[in-house]
């Protein structure tokens, strides 16, 4: 059976895998990058473009070495770089003397070219469009219970040892009555970890360019190293939201992209491009909803997210709700983000306590 | 003097105030003969200046309002001639001062409200919600800029309009309006020093009004040299257009006919002098009781005026200091001097012990005012004409010996006060000192109780309907603080430029019209709009230069972009963005509180079926959030790729609230000058050499600091250079979807090698675009087999290795 390779885009891997079984090819992914691939893609990429772009090279790169045939990338219609990676990749991996061949994932006439190429039966199509969109929903609970039990748990690696648990019995999980059991049970399993009931815990919302959000070797396990701090998180990429954002389903929703707009409207009058109208409103969000911060994450460089931090600062200044922004590229040290998390967090619960006093 | 004056003109005019000149100045222009009377020695009233021995005082203005750009001052000073005086915004406005505290009002309230914070962090929320609710009322309160025009000259359809606005106006700041502050403050904190530090006798109004202004950035100094620059400025005006000021010259009586209309007015001298129209821009009380006759006014309204509720009058004490103020720790902010010892309600009472006390330096703002290492102070506190029996005057308040001790003796116990709290030693840098009591301040405006500032706009003032701009005599109207509620420069000049109104639309219909659409702010007024030299003024050379001009409006453009820009870009900007973009942050900052707008485009798309660097689309909003408060940002969507570039200038005129017809004009012009600014120069032809082709992306290539080395470096290499034009034709669609990157690879496509001898590749430092595109090109240029290099420009460019770099590079391509 030939395979595909996926780019790891955190545990949303998982449900995009399943998606791909219709197509009959096995799915070649992981849930994170890994410091190898990261070595391969940023020796073969443009020095200015981002971590994203070479994250995803390196990775085809290892798959196309590994004997994979084809890879699949995300190619949207918008602004950003993001546009032309396919493209662009293509050409390294053809300079390289690599076959793999990359599909793009976009709107390109009425099939996107996978579904051409593939071919697979109607019934076999709806049938995993259903199970990952089970997945994706399975995955986004597993992460708003994580969040919510990390920062309150009473031994340390609690809650991360039950995540990966429930996320091993989804990713097995073949069928939507299986995927939907597992869904069912989550909140059960999670009540038997044991927290601190008593706990008030910082809450930082978490926002900026997806694929950082959610690659836990890209951002550094910046959810688990701030659970563990004791602060709740909460990510603002949620695959489920974006998926009901990408195809208009819940126009009064508060994750709608007209309510969105609507928000970000008095600072940001441009969707930009990415993400980047996204971080505005949801900022705006975190400063109406009393969160203690805002951490903004981006690659160096990202088009979209660095051309509206000043827009952050001000928002920060008017509302005064701090906030921290971290740069990733393939120099960014372990230790270095952690510290400064562990600073931020100390300044945060400064303030509370003399908020209160 | 008095011999020639005429006995008939059209309008006499009572006080040569503020109000009385403004009046004057605007009536003479619209050529009408007017005869303006002062009983002082000096026109000016509460704007007079005195000197002594080499200093000069301003009586009583701490600051002016409305007197920006566009304000409401500004655009009838703009209209009596526009050779005014200049007023700059005040960057250090107040600072709040007590034993334990010291706070400063910037034209940035933000930092006094961190500041406030991290003193009381248990009040956040409430200072939060305090300063968020000043910066909306600020705003509120610019409409009121345009909303000058009394309702008397209103017609019934602009009356309905104005009606329906005015509600609309207040309705969301119904309760600031009626809410005591000192009950209105405990809505927000309970600290009582916070309580203190706000704490206002009026509603919160008075509490928030100067933090709204200080958000809208509404503070101004005097102009230079004092607030008589402006004065003398209007008695010009007057006398150049044919008014005539006679100063020294008492108004005996108004004269009224049998039908109750005032036909001119009686001197003291005996003279008559008729009129068609008297506008009495003196104290409301004295005009009623002694300049007409006592039938004329009913005695209700003479009651009421007598048990109205005024502004206090002020005890002044001007110093002249030997050493700069600057010495003694002052800055140019008005120092509100407050004791917490002091319960908040005895501060206003008028005793030299409770007090409060303001401090401030004018010669700081302005070193005009005192000789060179000298500096003049002001001490001012609140205090009645009735205090202490009129302050030991004689019963016509003449002033004697004990007036003289009583004064004496106030002075000392202020001046402790100033020397306890805030400079001490200050008794012995004086080198002039001069004392203002309200008896003062009543003999030389003849305001009632001596007051500066005349009605409170409390609720028993306007229910008693005191203020009025007609009286019971027709063709007598007021014109000065009394016929409003409040005073300083902005009330006294409505009320004048209301007479004036009421007067013109009878007798010059004209300019009644003209000077409509002024107070309305409907009319022309000239904006200076700043273009920075960076990014969009490179895709679109002349354009808006020439769109603005022909708009009547004065385009500034920033200075080319040099080592000094590059220094400026990395304080302020974004450390991650790209050079192009730090480069116009600077070029922003060059511009930013000199000009009236600064214009900053959206740019999403500058081709057909293309589109803009994503990061082009976020500027306004980035400019807003940046330069926002300090200059009112003018932005326009450009998208060429579904919007012609003509509309889009159609829709900015409109904007700026030009005519259609002559928007039309001002963009052909526009397009026809960037056209020709676009049209590459003229080459000669020449068969032996090959060229050498620089692309890059319009605003690199043409930028000084980021172009302009590798440029002159090939100009002394003897190269024959094209620079890549950018032209804004279309071009076939390709795969790279932006705009200057396909214009990039549409020319390497097309171009040929046998004209070409090498490309140089100019790129900067973190640009997006260029980090996918340049793989392209190169692969391109490779099949064509032209040599080609790429030139990465930063903040930290280098000329030696500029040269080597290239020279190596030329010569390789030479061999």
């Amino acid at each position: 059976m030939t395979a595909l390779a996926i780019p790891p885009w955190g545990n949303y891997s998982i449900a995009l895998a399943a998606s791909v079984e219709c197509l009959r090819v096995t799915p070649w992914s992981t849930r994170s990058t890994t410091p190898e691939i990261m070595k391969l893609g940023a020796e073969a990429s443009p020095e200015f473009s981002c971590l994203a772009f070479k994250a995803t090279t390196g990775y085809f790169i290892k798959a196309a070495m590994e004997g994979v045939e084809y890879g699949v990338m995300v190619n949207s219609m918008g602004t950003c770089r993001l546009r032309y990676y396919r493209e662009l990749q293509q050409k390294i991996l053809k300079d390289r003397g690599l076959s793999l061949f990359i599909f793009g994932l976009g709107y390109d006439g009425i099939k996107p070219p996978l579904i051409r190429h593939f071919d697979p039966t109607m019934g076999d199509f709806l049938r995993c469009s259903a199970r990952a969109f089970f997945k994706v929903h399975a995955v986004d609970s597993i992460e708003k219970l994580a969040w919510e039990t990390r920062a309150r748990e009473l031994h340390t690696g609690d809650t991360t040892r039950l995540m990966n648990a429930c996320l091993k019995d989804l990713d097995n999980a073949r069928t939507v009555p299986a995927i939907r059991a597992v869904s069912r049970g989550v909140p059960a399993r999670f009540r038997t970890v044991p927290t601190d009931a008593a706990a008030r815990p910082l809450k930082i919302g978490l926002l900026g360019e997806a694929s950082i959000l959610r690659d836990s070797y890209l951002n550094h396990n910046l959810e688990e190293t701030l659970g563990s701090l004791g602060v709740e998180v909460r990510n603002f990429f949620l695959l489920g939201n974006e998926m009901a954002k990408i195809f208009n389903i819940g126009l009064w929703s508060p994750e709608s992209r007209g309510a969105l707009t609507r928000l970000a409207r008095p600072y940001l009058k441009s969707r930009v491009g990415g993400h980047a109208l996204e971080s505005v409103a949801y900022t705006l969000r975190c400063a109406r909803e009393q969160y203690d911060g805002v951490i903004h994450v981006s690659p160096t460089g990202c088009m979209p997210e660095i051309s509206i931090r000043p827009i952050l600062r001000k928002i920060s200044q008017d509302h005064s709700i701090p906030i921290l922004e971290l740069s990733f590229d393939e120099h960014s040290s372990h230790v270095g983000v952690v510290t400064r998390l562990e600073a931020f967090a100390d300044i945060l619960r400064e303030r509370r306590k003399q908020a209160s006093s | 003097m008095i011999m020639d004056r005429p006995t008939h003109c059209d309008v006499v005019i009572i006080g040569g105030g503020i109000a009385g000149l403004t009046a004057a100045a605007l009536l003479s222009k619209a050529g009408l003969r007017v005869e303006l009377f002062e009983t002082e020695p000096q026109a000016g009233g509460c704007l007079a200046a005195f000197h002594r021995k080499g200093f000069t005082f301003d009586t009583s203005i701490e600051w002016l309002n409305q007197c920006r750009p566009g304000g409401f001052l500004a655009r009838i000073h703009h209209f009596i001639g526009d050779d005014g005086p200049h007023y700059v915004p005040l960057q250090r406005i107040h600072r709040y001062k007590d034993t334990a505290h010291n706070y400063l009002l910037t034209s940035n309230p933000r930092e006094f409200r961190d500041h406030l914070i991290r003193d009381f962090p248990h009040e956040t929320k409430g200072l939060q919600e305090l300063f968020r609710d000043a910066e909306q009322l600020g705003r509120h309160m610019q409409f009121l800029d345009n909303r000058m025009r009394s309702v008397k000259t209103m017609s019934f359809r602009e009356l309905l309009r104005h009606g329906l606005a005015m509600t609309r106006w207040v309705w969301p700041i119904r309760h600031v309006v009626s809410t005591p502050a000192a009950k209105g403050l405990t809505r927000y904190f309970k600290t009582r020093e916070l309580l203190d530090l706000f704490h206002s006798d009026g509603t919160m109004m008075s509490v928030l009004v100067p933090l709204g202004f200080a958000f809208t950035g509404d503070f101004q100094k005097p102009p230079e040299g004092g607030c008589a620059v402006l004065v003398n400025w209007l008695c010009r005006k007057i006398t150049v257009n044919g008014g005539r000021i006679t100063l020294n010259q008492r108004v005996q009586e108004v004269l009224v006919n049998a039908s109750q209309e005032a036909t001119g007015v009686r001197l003291t001298t005996g003279d008559t002098v008729h009129a068609r129209y008297v506008i009495a821009a003196c104290d409301v009380e004295q005009l009623f009781t002694t300049m007409l006759p006592a039938a004329s006014i009913p005695a209700k309204t003479l009651k009421r005026l007598r048990h109205a509720d005024l502004y206090y009058s002020s005890f002044s004490i001007y110093l002249g200091l030997d050493c700069p103020p600057a010495s003694l720790g002052l800055d140019e902010s008005l120092i509100r001097l407050t004791d917490a010892s002091i319960p908040l309600g005895n501060r206003v009472n008028g005793e030299a012990r409770s007090t409060l006390i303001s401090v401030l330096a004018p010669s700081l703002r302005d070193p005009s005012l005192a000789p060179p290492g000298k500096g003049t102070l002001l001490i001012q506190c609140p205090a009645y004409l009735i205090h202490h029996n009129h302050w030991n005057t004689g019963p016509n308040l003449e002033r004697g010996e004990p007036y003289h001790r009583y004064k004496q003796e106030f002075t000392d116990i202020i001046l402790d006060r100033v020397e306890r709290l805030l400079i001490p030693g200050l008794r012995h840098h004086i080198e002039v000192m001069e004392v203002a009591t309200p008896v003062t301040f009543h003999r030389y405006t003849g305001n009632r109780g001596g007051s500066i500032m005349g009605h409170k706009p409390t609720k028993k003032n306007i229910h008693a309907r005191l203020a009025n701009l007609t009286t019971p005599v027709k063709r007598l109207l007021l014109g000065g603080q009394w016929a409003e509620y409040g005073g300083g420069v902005p009330m006294a000049t409505k009320a004048a430029v209301n007479s004036s109104l009421m007067i013109l639309r009878e007798m010059r219909p004209a300019v009644f019209a003209d000077l409509k659409t002024v107070v309305d702010g409907t009319g022309f007024t000239p904006l200076t709009i700043g273009i920075p030299r960076a990014l969009y003024y490179f895709y679109y050379p002349s354009l808006f230069e020439t769109f603005f001009t022909r708009l009547g409006h004065i385009p500034v453009l920033s200075g080319n972009s040099t080592r000094h820009t590059v220094e400026q870009a990395a304080l302020i900007s974004e450390s991650e963005h790209c050079l192009p973009i730090k480069l116009l942050d600077a070029h922003l900052a060059e511009l930013a509180g000199k000009v009236d707008r600064l214009f900053v485009p959206r740019l999403l798309s500058g081709l057909k079926g293309h589109i803009a660097c994503p990061k082009l689309s976020a500027l306004p909003d980035v400019a807003q959030a940046q330069f926002g408060d300090r200059t009112r940002i003018l932005s326009l969507d450009i998208h060429e790729g579904t919007t012609p570039l003509r509309d889009s200038l159609l829709e900015l005129g409109r904007r700026l609230g030009a005519e259609d017809s002559l928007i039309r004009t001002a963009t052909e012009a526009a397009l026809s000058a960037l056209a020709e600014a676009r049209r590459p120069p003229t080459r000669k032809p020449d068969q032996t050499k090959k060229r050498l082709l620089v692309i890059s992306h319009p605003y690199n290539l043409h930028d000084k600091y980021i172009s302009g080395p590798i440029l002159a470096t090939l100009k002394r290499l003897d190269v024959d250079v094209e620079l890549m034009p950018f032209d804004g034709e279309d071009i076939p669609p390709g795969n790279i979807k932006w705009d200057t990157c396909g214009k990039m690879i549409h020319h390497l496509k097309t171009l040929d090698p046998a004209e070409c001898a090498a490309v140089i590749q100019l790129t900067s430092f973190n640009c997006g675009c260029d980090s996918i595109v340049m793989e392209f090109n190169r692969e391109i240029l490779k099949n064509k087999g032209i040599p080609t290099m790429t030139f990465v420009v930063d903040e930290h460019a280098a000329q030696a290795g500029t040269d080597t770099r290239l020279e190596a590079f030329v010569d390789s391509t030479r061999w």
